[in-house]
């Protein structure tokens, strides 16, 4: 984790104040208020949040998957030299998508087309994006792949349907599926909110292995901490359709400072005490059809400053890091001093107990 | 697979079995008095000789050895002769100047359907909701809602006047096949471009078309590729339904235009009780059905990688 931040930080993907709204019944919905972020080379980021923050609006318009209904008000997102906002036809997606930024979706029992052989969908990838590689060798090619994503007898299995397989399988297949492109970026969905908690594990470890084997930049989709806690270098909370907070995984999770971040923390049940009544963060998320004012968390916040309410706090910089910055009025110097919750003193140093 | 096949075979001589059998017995439950219309009147010949001509046609036999002599000719390709239609005429001859008529008619309607229908269907999905889809959503629920008879009467009734096609079927003039295909192929397009379009409007929200798209395959290929063929797949189900309704449909377009084929004289040697030539017909028909049905059901097995599952409740 610390290594990344010794490496030159090379921006591969840089979004300015993206605002992405959609439009429903008549009525319009802001999903993505002007978000900032710059992804590094061959990061892992983890963004976390939870349902409905907009955590995967805000990576499907990386390759031009938002929905029909959905469209990009304002903001640039620079990948290449090449603004990706100012994509409109899918000629010009089809230069990224794959390619460039790939993705791993959530459920692996649908994400494959039942009807063909998980050889031939690997093969499909891979004559996309290798312009110069006949049929024949990109068979072969895929049994590599197959053999890449941990599966025994690659050769056998290629011929297999989907049917065929697990779900841990399949979504290695679907993770062999994105690598068969050769991205740049990985996108990952939530890749294990389907799977069961053992083969997480594997899968998480799968996609650390390519991540260092292929240089890939990974980013993590994800409202389960435990998964933060176990790939990701930066991680960044969404909330309301913002990012509220974003720093390396230990200043995150030691040091948190955007009262979100301690609900959130505060709400691992592993955290809980045996006998007491789990943390649940009171209220409903605000209705994004309206204008937010002020901290979006401000209404479900019992600490929350008046100020909250009046003024959209800006970025703070966490004093004594370089990378962990929040989006909350505490880290003013004129605020008055919150203790955050004990919960969340008792992390300590050690989250392996996430 | 190959245990499936045989399987479903046997499965299917034995209904074939089961229907012309319950043809057979039911015909010797019609009153004998049809047997006699065509020679002569009934009244004229005395008791003695009516039970004559039946003891001859082997009418008098206990029932088993009637059903066991129709089995026993029919596997010699023996259809026994037409008693009334056309007495001591074959059958086999009488249906083989059939067959060509019945078969233009049934072949031509089911491959219109089919290829109009399922792109249709297929056109409908990819533009929901525009116009191509009110428009043939209109026409689908008017031919399933509105009765087969109606409309065929209709077709009849006012196109032939409207294009002046000539009302009856007439072998030397081809531009009166037109009206009587039309009618037969307009259930099935409708039937075809509705589950097309249902089946296509289901994958189209599958997720391994995300995928499909993510890797940057092109819309294009998206549709081909993956899309239509997996719609297809439980369409094809639907295939030998439709081929059973075209064939019955066939019997009532076939008299409506007095086209010679099978189906009008089905209709004929019914209400003139020529048994021989009733069985015969029926037997053809049910043929026609069961492997029908038959062939969906193996097209469906091959299509389908997962079908071998299917019968341990399996995987779909």
């Amino acid at each position: 984790m610390t290594e990344y931040a010794n490496t030159n930080k090379e921006v591969v993907l840089s979004i300015k104040d993206l605002v992405v709204k959609f439009s429903l019944r008549g009525r319009i919905l802001k999903a993505i208020r002007e978000i900032s972020l710059d992804l590094y080379r061959g990061e892992s980021l983890a963004i976390v949040g939870e349902s409905g923050s907009g955590k995967s609006v805000f990576t499907k318009t990386f390759n031009g998957m938002l929905d029909s209904n959905g469209f990009i008000e304002q903001g640039s997102i620079t990948y290449n030299g090449m603004d990706l906002t100012k994509f409109k036809k899918e000629k010009d997606w089809l230069q990224i998508r794959g390619g460039e930024i790939a993705m791993v979706f959530q459920d692996p029992m649908t994400s494959l087309n039942p009807l063909k052989t998980i050889g031939t969908q690997i093969c499909e990838a891979i004559l996309l994006h290798n312009k110069d590689v006949t049929p024949q060798q990109a068979k072969q090619k895929a049994v590599e792949y197959i053999a890449d994503v941990g599966i025994e007898e690659p050769l056998r299995r290629s011929n297999q349907f989907p049917h065929e397989f697990s779900g841990g399988m399949r979504q290695r297949i679907v993770i062999a599926i994105a690598m068969a492109c050769n991205p740049k970026i990985l996108i990952c969905d939530e890749p294990t909110t389907a799977l069961d908690v053992t083969i997480q594990a594997q899968i998480l470890g799968l996609l650390k292995d390519l991540k260092d084997k292929y240089n890939l930049t990974i980013v993590y989709i994800t409202h389960d901490l435990g998964v933060v806690a176990a790939v990701a270098d930066r991680v960044a909370v969404m909330y309301a359709g913002d990012i509220v907070e974003i720093g390396e995984v230990r200043e995150v999770f030691y040091n948190a400072q955007h009262p979100y971040t301690w609900a959130l923390l505060s709400s691992l049940p592993q955290l809980g005490v045996k006998g007491e009544k789990l943390f649940a963060i009171r209220g409903t998320p605000p209705n994004l059809f309206q204008e937010v004012r002020g901290d979006a968390f401000a209404p479900r916040n019992p600490n929350a400053l008046k100020i909250d309410f009046v003024e959209r706090p800006p970025y703070f910089p966490v004093p004594g890091s370089s990378t962990h910055k929040a989006r909350t009025w505490l880290l003013d110097p004129r605020a008055p001093k919150v203790e955050p919750p004990s919960a969340i003193k008792a992390i300590g140093g050690d989250y392996n107990a996430l | 697979m190959l245990g499936y096949f045989v399987k479903r075979t046997l499965q299917s001589l034995l209904t074939l079995f089961i229907v012309v059998t319950a043809v057979f017995l039911m015909l010797r439950l019609m009153p004998e008095e049809g047997y006699f219309e065509a020679t002569a009147g009934v009244d004229r010949l005395t008791i003695e000789q009516q039970e004559a001509i039946l003891r001859a046609m082997g009418l008098r036999d206990p029932i088993h050895v009637q059903l066991g002599n129709f089995y026993r000719n029919l596997f010699r390709g023996d259809l026994g002769t037409s008693i009334i239609f056309r007495p001591h005429v074959p059958i086999t001859e009488i249906i083989a100047e059939r067959i060509p008529f019945s078969a233009t008619l049934g072949l031509a309607a089911i491959s219109i359907s089919l290829t109009v229908g399922i792109p249709l269907g297929a056109g409908m999905a990819l533009y929901k909701g525009k116009m191509l889809d009110r428009i043939g959503t209109f026409f689908i629920v008017i031919m399933i809602a509105v009765p087969a008879v109606i409309y065929h009467l209709l077709i009849q009734l006012y196109v032939t006047d409207w294009l002046s096609l000539p009302m009856l079927f007439n072998e030397r003039r081809p531009e009166s096949w037109i009206l009587p295909i039309l009618s037969l192929s307009i259930a099935g397009i409708a039937s075809y471009a509705m589950w097309m379009r249902r089946f296509m409007v289901d994958e189209l929200n599958k997720d391994y078309v995300k995928l499909a798209r993510a890797k940057g395959q092109k819309s294009q290929k998206i549709m081909m590729f993956h899309v239509f063929r997996n719609s297809f797949v439980p369409v094809v189900q639907f295939i030998p339904a439709s081929i059973l309704f075209t064939i019955a449909g066939s019997i009532f377009v076939e008299s409506l235009y007095s086209i010679p084929g099978m189906g009008g004289l089905l209709v004929q040697v019914i209400q003139r009780q020529d048994n021989p030539l009733v069985q015969a017909l029926v037997l053809i028909y049910t043929c026609l059905g069961v492997f029908g049905m038959l062939l969906g059901d193996i097209a469906m097995a091959i299509v389908d990688p997962r079908i071998k599952f299917a019968k341990k409740g399996g995987a779909r």
